[in-house]
């Protein structure tokens, strides 16, 4: 029996001492908390207009438990952005880093100053009547200088990539479908001018507004193998009877001739005979 | 044959034959000498001092709060008299910032050439060690006690802003109408436990309530001292707290007052939400 009692007597001891225990840590659990940046002196970042900088803020957790942060931040003129952070901070980690890109503007000057500020706060359920938490908060500015920067200058196509990670995806998808519009339209464009120029000058030398058609023209003559002939051709079809294409088919061999002569003037407006006899005098 | 016919006959063998002495003659001799006589050949190596050739450019990192860090520094260095003049227990790299020198505590071999070793070694930062350009050491002793030091590099050392407090609550109790009330477990410590310093404190304050009943934040007052003559808090709001900064590896007090409105019903209150200490 005194054995027995012994034994209970021994785990109620335990089961005392690891209340007790409990107790302890959780009345005198405090937060020990950090917050480290890179050493730039009096927390001021120079950078000349456009130049880009990381700046990348650690949180540190010095206590024995998973929690949970609140990290908040403004930037003047958005010259700063967030890319990365992860909020949950793992017991005894110093290396959980919140990454800011931090762009100076293009059209920025000299002895501008611009301010990040950030805060960071765990996020504990603590006991208590009045509990406490820490909170810091600190600030960085952004100096412009016109030399001696300590950012990167960034490269066209990195600056895009920065523009589009700073923009939501619905934005961005507007965008690519306009950009895309724009390109299907230009590819419309020259697609259709080469066409044209394939046709040759006969293509070119087609009226740009519809042609009055008029009877066949009556031929005077069996050959058409120079300019001479087509201007004879011409002059002989009455006003009212030009007809282009039908000239065209005649002539086809001399309108060739006639498409690499009068290449670089591309289109010609041919309504009338004269116009045509214009061509031809040139 | 005529007479000076003669006597070029007679010389010329005379000439040919005094000139192929005067060149072999010496070879001659000298290969009988060595055939015969010895040589005491004594070389003297001096020893060459060790060069620290290179050290890593561009290092850069941050405290770690409360608590130390370990930080890698690497360096190079060659000895003339061959890599086994170069012994790994004498390499050492010590960082410097004004009259404070941090010595590393181990190195070792990362790779070994014939004339040139390359160490790495770790040195143990404080959480309190200052931000700022720290001058780096790395320094090698070969086999004759030669010297050899490299002070080119730098090491930057980052800003850690560390907090902790060591009341994870405060206490009060009272009856209505009591002014000033401290709290039991006064005062709150705020301890910095980074390399940077806080200039200013902060607190902000939330109603604490018992069920439906109401004590406000504006019922309290903070201070940095025991003085109850603090500043009045508010709910909800950042409040200064007068004369509060905490410089580094220093302690800051916070102290806080109750007084308790009357007609205050009976019952245990607490904050609906954690108060907030601030440092900036």
């Amino acid at each position: 029996m005194g054995i027995k009692r012994g034994v209970i007597d021994s785990h109620i001891l335990e089961l005392f001492m690891l209340v007790t225990i409990l107790t302890l840590m959780l009345a005198g659990y405090a937060t020990a908390f950090g917050v480290s940046t890179p050493y730039l002196e009096n927390d001021t970042l120079k950078l000349e207009p456009g130049q880009h900088y990381t700046y990348t803020v650690n949180l540190q957790n010095n206590d024995d438990i998973l929690f949970d942060v609140a990290f908040n931040y403004t930037a003047d003129k958005d010259i700063a952005q967030l890319i990365s952070g992860n909020t949950t901070l793992r017991p005894k980690t110093y290396n959980n880093p919140f990454v800011f890109e931090i762009i100076a503007p293009d059209d920025a000057i000299k002895g501008e100053r611009y301010t990040l500020q950030f805060s960071a706060r765990p996020l504990l359920n603590l006991s208590g009547q009045v509990p406490m938490v820490v909170q810091i908060q600190r600030s960085l500015t952004v100096l412009i200088v016109d030399k001696n920067g300590q950012g990167q200058t960034l490269t066209l196509y990195e600056k895009m990539r920065i523009w589009e990670r700073r923009h939501n995806a619905g934005f961005m998808i507007a965008v690519y479908v306009i950009v895309g519009l724009i390109i299907l339209a230009v590819a419309f464009v020259i697609i259709l001018r080469l066409w044209r120029i394939s046709k040759g000058i006969a293509g070119a030398l087609e009226p740009s507004t519809k042609i009055e058609e008029g009877p066949p023209a009556r031929m005077t003559i069996s050959a058409c193998t120079s300019v001479e002939d087509i201007t004879e051709l011409i002059a002989t079809i009455p006003e009212n009877a030009f007809n282009l294409p039908e000239i065209r088919t005649l002539c086809a061999e001399k309108f060739m001739e006639l498409n690499e002569k009068f290449l670089s003037q591309k289109v010609f407006t041919v309504k009338t005979k004269e116009d045509m006899l214009d061509i031809l005098r040139k | 044959m005529k007479k000076s016919s003669m006597r070029l006959f007679i010389l010329a063998p005379i000439v040919l034959i005094a000139i192929v002495a005067a060149i072999t003659l010496p070879n001659i001799l000298q290969t009988y000498a060595a055939s015969t006589g010895t040589f005491n050949v004594s070389l003297t190596i001096a020893n060459s001092q060790p060069v620290v050739n290179y050290v890593a450019a561009g290092q850069s990192d941050s405290p770690a709060a409360g608590t130390t860090k370990d930080i890698t520094i690497s360096f190079n260095a060659t000895d003339a008299n061959g890599v086994a003049d170069i012994d790994p227990s004498n390499a050492k790299v010590i960082i410097n910032q004004s009259a404070v020198s941090r010595t590393s505590h181990t190195c070792w071999t990362v790779s070994s050439g014939t004339t040139q070793r390359m160490f790495s070694c770790n040195v143990t930062i404080q959480y309190y060690d200052l931000p700022g350009t720290w001058t780096i050491n790395a320094s090698i002793v070969d086999g004759a006690s030669a010297y050899a030091e490299n002070l080119t590099q730098t090491f930057s050392m980052g800003t850690t802003y560390g907090i902790s407090i060591n009341k994870s609550s405060l206490t009060f109790s009272g009856s209505p109408g009591d002014t000033n009330v401290a709290a039991s477990n006064a005062p709150q410590n705020v301890i910095n436990i980074g390399n940077g310093q806080f200039n200013s404190m902060n607190l902000t304050a939330y109603d604490i309530a018992s069920g439906s009943n109401t004590i406000g934040a504006a019922n309290f007052n903070a201070n940095a001292t025991a003085n109850s003559a603090g500043v009045a808090l508010a709910n909800n709001t950042m409040t200064v707290i007068p004369g509060a900064s905490l410089a580094v590896n220093g302690t800051q007090n916070l102290y806080v007052f109750l007084s308790i409105p009357q007609g205050t019903p009976n019952g245990t209150y607490t904050s609906v939400q954690p108060w907030v200490v601030t440092m900036s």
